[in-house]
């Protein structure tokens, strides 16, 4: 039997994992092969900052994983009461977060910046 | 052959309810319809069923007061909303009232038949 293709949401701020759900207005929607690789990525903007909307919108795509960073607990029982993975209380650049799940490494509460090596500030 | 458990199904619209409970029959699952939330309670009362679907949208009674009631009464039988909405705010409050899942219609059978048989599995006792 193979194992079926996963479909992960990140909610995204920029180029970072979003820092609220609450108040997410852009989400990636990512297809991970049993194989680990993103075979198809897109990128959605939300017509308004919704978590009501946003759920929603997790559960009519058949999300299987939802990785973000603060969530309120209600949406975050609601979401695993759906039978979807919510990897939450992540923090770094989203592309990072998407790959450590696609290898079958990211934790929920894991925080990763590159150090800048030069000393400049943005 | 008859599955070994039976279903209730609490519905207003009458048509889509004996449409379901044929097809469901259809694949061996006793099915009884009930029309509105009252006479359910009264239903479950005198025969409970192992598994409720219920409607989250109906007249009088609405389909949440229905569910905690059932819950208060009758805390084993399993509940399972159906919606034709989906709003997540009614999701949540059908979660904490004790739901076991809360799905959009049209529901697909075979979706429906596994939470059935996911709502009756052994559950392990959280210590």
């Amino acid at each position: 039997m193979t194992t079926p293709l996963k479909k992960v949401l990140i909610t995204i701020t920029e180029n970072e994992v979003a820092p609220r759900f609450d108040l997410t207005s852009e989400v990636l929607i990512a297809t991970i092969d049993p194989e680990g690789r993103v075979v198809n990525e897109r990128t959605m903007v939300l017509p308004s900052a919704s978590q009501e909307d946003l759920c929603h919108l997790i559960l009519a795509e058949s999300v299987d994983a939802v990785i973000c960073s603060g969530i309120e607990d209600e949406y975050y029982q609601y979401m695993k009461w759906k039978r979807i993975d919510v990897i939450d209380s992540v923090i770094g650049p989203y592309e990072e977060a998407l790959g450590r799940y696609a290898a079958g490494t990211l934790r929920a509460g894991d925080i990763f910046f590159f150090p800048v090596m030069d000393g400049s500030v943005d | 052959m008859m599955s070994d458990y039976r279903v209730m199904l609490i519905d207003d619209e009458e048509e889509y309810a004996g449409t379901l409970a044929e097809r469901l029959e259809l694949r061996g699952i006793s099915t009884r319809v009930v029309l509105d939330g009252q006479e359910g309670l009264t239903a479950i009362d005198e025969d409970p069923p192992d598994i409720v679907l219920l409607d989250v949208m109906m007249p009088g009674f609405s389909g949440l007061e229905t569910l905690r009631q059932i819950k208060k009464a009758h805390p084993r039988v399993e509940v399972i909303l159906l919606t034709g909405r989906g709003s997540t705010r009614e999701g949540i409050e059908g979660m904490r009232l004790g739901a076991f899942d809360y799905l959009m219609k049209p529901v697909q059978i075979e979706e429906l038949i596994e939470r059935f048989q996911a709502a009756l599995a052994p559950r392990p006792i959280k210590g």
